[in-house]
């Protein structure tokens, strides 16, 4: 049977080898055929601008490579923090709250970092 | 939003297969403590907890050579015991134990270290097995470090 499972992002970068898990737990996920997505938001959205090379950065860079291409980031949070979405290590779907909202009422399951 | 009624009965009075992620160590997190009252909570509803998967910093846990001060609350104890009473599945990401220094006697052997120390009734797993759980499960509840 195949989920709904979404990773919600809401923790900056660096912190060790946490952002890396969540992507190996996203990749299985997928490796065993759920649908899984990923949004990021509030602190959450400085792993999409995170061009310096963090664990999570390169990761993120694979996740097209296994076809997951589900990935969300919340408007308001990369406008509060004056980011430039053109410059993100990979492309993420600008949400604003009430469809984040509607996203995660139709997921199975939601894991945050 | 009915899924975030996570145990009231009144849309479903059947019960339910849960399962638990712990993404937190006791010695810096709520994560295992409230998860653990959680269970507790769940069960005395009639539910069943599937499996609780140690992920993260959560795999400390598992570490048999954590010692706490006499008199302080041992939660690893308290969920070996929880898990032996309601026959419950204590399942430990292999990859984040190896990381944090928490390894089954096979691995302590395949990666020559000096000695093993996986708590029982904890099992060191395969990340499958969250997915598995997952699967499994009708609901899935995360308590982040």
């Amino acid at each position: 049977m195949s989920r709904r499972i979404l990773f919600l992002v809401s923790h900056a970068p660096r912190r060790g080898a946490l952002g890396a898990e969540l992507l190996d737990e996203l990749l299985i996920g997928a490796a065993f055929e759920q649908r899984v997505s990923l949004l990021f938001v509030g602190d959450g959205v400085y792993q999409l601008a995170d061009g310096t090379g963090g664990s999570s950065a390169r990761g993120l860079r694979a996740l097209p490579t296994y076809d997951v291409t589900d990935v969300f980031v919340e408007r308001a949070a990369v406008k509060a923090r004056n980011l430039d979405a053109e410059r993100f290590v990979i492309p993420a779907r600008s949400l604003a709250r009430p469809a984040i909202r509607r996203l995660i009422a139709t997921q199975d399951v939601v894991v945050p970092d | 939003m009915m899924r975030n009624t996570i145990l009231s009965s009144d849309r479903r009075r059947d019960p339910m297969n849960i399962s638990i992620a712990i993404h937190g160590d006791a010695a810096a997190s709520e994560s295992p403590s409230l998860a653990l009252r959680f269970a507790r909570a769940a069960v005395a509803k009639g539910h069943r907890i599937h499996r609780v998967f140690f992920y993260h910093a959560g795999v400390a846990l598992a570490n048999s050579l954590v010692v706490q001060p006499q008199g302080e609350r041992d939660i690893a104890e308290e969920w070996a015991a929880f898990a032996r009473d309601h026959d419950v599945e204590l399942a430990v990401c292999i990859a984040a134990a190896l990381r944090r220094g928490v390894l089954s006697d096979d691995d302590a052997a395949r990666y020559e270290r000096g000695g093993s120390n996986v708590k029982p009734p904890f099992r060191i797993v395969g990340l499958g097995q969250w997915v598995d759980a997952v699967v499994a499960s009708d609901r899935v509840v995360t308590f982040p470090a």
